[in-house]
């Protein structure tokens, strides 16, 4: 068991317990002393473990806290991230080379270090994960650093050492963050790679985004041999990457490999990306993939909303354009509610 | 642990790539450049800003083929051997103040090129002293000039500019 299902454990008590009480109240069920006293002290039993074992919150009071210190660690992660790379801009220039050079390179390593020692004394991985964020942080610091520093020539093999050390921290410590980091990472370091070897300018990834198609299927694939703590990162970047890369070629022709005629070629990318979407809601409220469902559900919304500017913004006067958006909006209200109550209906 | 020696493993062998491709790079320049150790010195701080505007360059003609990319790259450092070597490029002298902030490239904005540097006020001239003919070992890197022309709007201007 690991700490997100032992948290969805206590959560099921805790509801249990809580509808136990209502039934009672409101007549429905009696149970006699005893047997509530041995729920009681089971599940109690049960929560103290759980506590003890993963550090889960076993009352809503608690459980709003994790949720601070979930954004407090992000909002530190990013500040200390900043932090570094602000003072490493003030006082860089008074270093000799030597010095700069090994500062870049112990400072992901001291990160490590101090995430390695945090990892052993906490069980929540709060300050871990901060602390992860950082290294990587300092990672790409380094690496983007020494192109001007000894005038090694930047390339997409950085993005691939990026993700190395993301995925390797996110395997390490079982952390989400340096997951998505890595996955960010190696998604892009495919896309531009092939463009980097055949000569291309390969730091624009919006450029011929087909290749970020592919990688996003690879992302997905990968994704379904994952344990389910990391699964949903995988769906949830492989969706990131579909959705960006079709509402790229959707709204402009041009940037595809493909020689066609733009205007056709974004008429393609439109209905393949309204497809896609389609599929990834079906898919997801089929495997209960939330985070699929959410972003196929926006990615439909964005892309005809993208369309629909592009198609009427300059044809039709601003009161027009705005109330055909809003009678679209409601007919995908009714589209999805439609498709909420066929659910109700055939659960399996 | 292997995750962790995996990862040590990863940043050392970066810097150290880095490092000895830098070692190596310089110890070609100078030689094949017959700098001394000071003109190499300031080659050190020059050439990435060189480097840059050539990359910026490429970025403009993405269709450049790769081995021609290699060549362009390896025209930079010709370039700032034929700035350092002959004095040719005033504006491409470092200032004194340049030399303490390595980090801090100061690119002249360059006319005809389509970069996009944001124009910045003159750079103090570091002991300019212009040449009216170029060096014997340098001439050569005239011919590989005129060969960038076509890639290279920048080295043009560099050739041209008395």
């Amino acid at each position: 068991m690991d700490r997100k299902s032992a948290q969805e454990r206590v959560n099921r008590i805790t509801a249990f317990m809580a509808e136990l009480r209502e039934l009672d109240r409101e007549g429905v069920l009696h149970l006699s002393e005893e047997q509530r006293a041995a729920i009681e002290f089971h599940h109690s039993s049960l929560a103290t473990a759980l506590e003890r074992d993963f550090d889960v919150d076993t009352t809503t009071g608690a459980e709003k806290l994790s949720l601070a210190m979930k954004i407090a660690s992000g909002l530190s992660a990013l500040a200390l991230s900043l932090a570094l790379y602000f003072l490493v801009e003030q006082f860089w220039g008074r270093l000799p080379l030597p010095a700069q050079i090994g500062i870049l390179a112990a400072a992901p390593l001291a990160a490590v270090a101090l995430a390695e020692l945090a990892a052993r004394r906490e069980r929540t991985l709060y300050l871990t994960s901060v602390l992860c964020a950082i290294a990587i942080a300092a990672f790409v610091l380094n690496l983007s650093q020494l192109p001007n520093l000894l005038s090694v020539r930047s390339s997409p093999i950085s993005l691939a050492l990026f993700a190395a050390m993301s995925l390797l921290l996110a395997d390490r410590y079982r952390l989400r963050l340096p997951l998505f980091f890595g996955l960010i990472f190696a998604t892009s370091f495919v896309a531009m790679f092939p463009r980097w070897i055949a000569g291309y300018s390969w730091q624009n990834l919006y450029e011929r985004p087909e290749l970020l198609i592919l990688a996003a299927v690879g992302v997905g694939l990968f994704g379904r041999r994952q344990k389910p703590d990391f699964a949903p990162m995988y769906r949830l970047v492989c969706g990131l990457a579909l959705l960006v890369s079709f509402l790229g070629l959707a709204t402009s022709g041009d940037i595809s490999f493909l020689t066609l005629d733009h205007k056709l070629l974004e008429a393609i990318y439109t209905l393949a990306g309204l497809a896609t979407a389609a599929f990834g809601i079906a898919w997801g409220i089929r495997r209960d993939w939330t985070e699929t469902t959410v972003l196929a559900s926006v990615g439909v919304v964005l892309l005809l909303f993208s369309k629909m500017y592009d198609w009427l913004w300059d044809v039709v006067p601003p009161y027009l354009f705005f109330l055909l958006i809003g009678v679209i909006s409601l007919a995908l209200i009714a589209a999805f509610r439609y498709a909420r109550q066929r659910l109700k209906e055939n659960p399996a | 642990m292997k995750q962790l020696i995996a990862i040590v493993v990863l940043v050392v062998a970066a810097n150290a790539f880095a490092a000895t491709s830098y070692w190596w790079d310089r110890t070609q320049v100078r030689s094949e450049f017959e700098l001394s150790e000071e003109q190499c010195v300031l080659s050190d701080i020059t050439r990435n800003r060189s480097i840059a505007m050539l990359r910026c360059t490429i970025r403009h003609t993405s269709e450049t083929p790769w081995p021609k990319r290699r060549e362009l790259e390896r025209l930079g450092y010709a370039a700032i051997a034929v700035n350092l070597g002959s004095g040719w490029i005033e504006d491409f002298a470092p200032d004194p103040a340049f030399l303490d902030h390595k980090s801090h490239f100061i690119v002249p904005a360059t006319q005809g090129n389509g970069m996009t540097t944001t124009a910045l006020p003159p750079m103090p001239v570091r002991d300019p002293t212009p040449l009216t003919e170029a060096p014997p070992h340098l001439r050569k890197f005239r011919a590989k000039i005129r060969i960038g022309r076509l890639y290279q709007p920048s080295l043009v201007r560099l050739e041209s500019n008395p």
